[in-house]
């Protein structure tokens, strides 16, 4: 699969970025393309690009966090994997998988997913809105909101929630 | 040189498309002109740059999927895309049957299934048929590299994933199992799974015991399906009463 051996080793490392796990990143990452293997059409190859990938298996990857299991598979030098590549921070803090998880149930959505364009992969505003379709406005209020959340996460460190319900991968 | 306090970083979809050669001309220039002055994109264009190969593992393309046309999976193939892949990966030592997976399901309670003896030739595909629809799961075997579909043995080296496929917009819980001479060990909790065509389940597992095993799937629509009774499984039982698919598998030279 000629889009498996172009893209899949830049998703493989941008998952990783998010899961701080190989494995779970190659799981992730070979799932994908299985489902694409399997349920793509003829005509939707065209318009399968890099960006449609990065979408695609970062909300999978979301979706592997938001499942309480993984959740709990913490690994301890997630700061180490993540602290000598990070360039973007929120308030002097990397955003990890342990931070990424525990808003999870403070964010919805598609703040959750910008939360990783911005902070995890680096994109600016004007990538992430052509990225999702949206307004730089609404990218710009979304991106407050998230410093906001982790602000008032990191001040007062509830315990997770887990509060979305249970999509497993 | 640098700069890296004024940095705005290159993001990483950027410097991935660079490295792929998408951006455009300008943007490509752009972005060249910012790697000269900033070493911390630098860096991270370095570690796009090495050599990455061995840690993606292979895709297993082997069949079309059911109903798929071959044209459509011939366009996703492309070069060569229909031979077998493996899932290779660097060796997770874990005791046996290790994370698995799984996901599906059915209908109202519970799904009925049937193991066959081993003597008779099993199909590939394993059906529990259900309420919601069939269910139908495939164990894909990953030895040195290659792939089977069809496996009905495995070795303390063998890699297994297991594919669902069952209708959508279903959503179903499922439990795996591996039973052996000394009962069932479960490589994972049970999960929840939205149906489709070849849902894979995200992790993989190993097979170390000795002897004849049995792989089997249980599942619910309505909650986990309960492991009372896979526990008290034996490779030789029958498992027609039971809500639950097997595939056996013997061990390599027996």
């Amino acid at each position: 699969m000629e889009l498996y051996r172009r893209y899949g080793p830049a998703l493989l490392r941008k998952a990783e970025r998010m899961l701080q796990s190989r494995e779970e990143a190659q799981d992730l990452v070979q799932g994908l393309f299985l489902d694409l293997l399997q349920r793509a059409r003829a005509d939707d190859a065209g318009a399968i690009d890099l960006p449609y990938l990065y979408r695609a298996i970062t909300n999978r990857c979301l979706n592997h966090l938001r499942d309480r299991r993984n959740q709990g598979r913490l690994i301890a030098s997630h700061e180490l994997a993540a602290q000598d590549i990070a360039r973007t921070r929120v308030d002097d803090r990397i955003v990890d998988r342990q931070l990424l998880s525990s808003l999870s149930g403070r964010l919805d959505d598609q703040s959750w997913e910008v939360l990783v364009y911005r902070f995890i992969d680096d994109l600016g505003e004007d990538e992430i809105a052509s990225l999702l379709g949206a307004s730089r406005r609404t990218v710009a209020r979304r991106v407050r909101h998230i410093r906001q959340e982790v602000r008032l996460l990191l001040a007062d460190p509830r315990p997770m929630t887990g509060g979305r319900t249970g999509e497993a991968t | 040189m640098s700069g890296e306090a004024d940095c705005v970083p290159i993001s990483w979809l950027r410097l991935e498309r660079y490295h792929l050669g998408e951006l455009p001309p300008a943007e490509s220039d752009v972005v060249a002109r910012h790697l000269e002055q900033c070493d911390r994109c630098r860096r991270c264009l370095d570690r796009i740059q090495r050599p990455h190969g061995a840690d993606l593992p292979a895709l297993p393309a082997g069949r079309a999927p059911d109903g798929a046309g071959g044209a459509a999976t011939a366009a996703m193939t492309a070069p060569g895309g229909r031979g077998r892949g493996g899932f290779t990966r660097g060796g997770r030592s874990v005791s046996w049957g290790l994370r698995a997976l799984v996901a599906v399901g059915a209908a109202a309670a519970l799904v009925l299934i049937i193991a066959r003896p081993s003597e008779v030739p099993l199909p590939r595909r394993h059906l529990i048929q259900t309420k919601g629809g069939d269910v139908t799961f495939e164990l894909v075997r990953e030895r040195g590299g290659s792939v089977a579909w069809d496996a009905a043995a495995y070795s303390a080296q063998d890699r297994f994933k297991v594919l669902l496929t069952c209708p959508p917009p279903l959503r179903l819980y499922a439990d795996l199992a591996v039973v052996q001479g000394d009962g069932a060990a479960f490589p994972g909790e049970p999960v929840a799974v939205s149906c489709g065509n070849r849902v894979p389940l995200p992790l993989a597992f190993r097979i170390t015991g000795p002897g004849p095993a049995a792989v089997c799937l249980s599942v619910d629509q309505a909650q986990p399906p309960a492991r009372d009774r896979l526990r008290a499984l034996r490779p030789a039982d029958r498992l027609g009463d039971l809500p639950t698919s097997c595939i056996r598998l013997d061990a390599a030279g027996d």
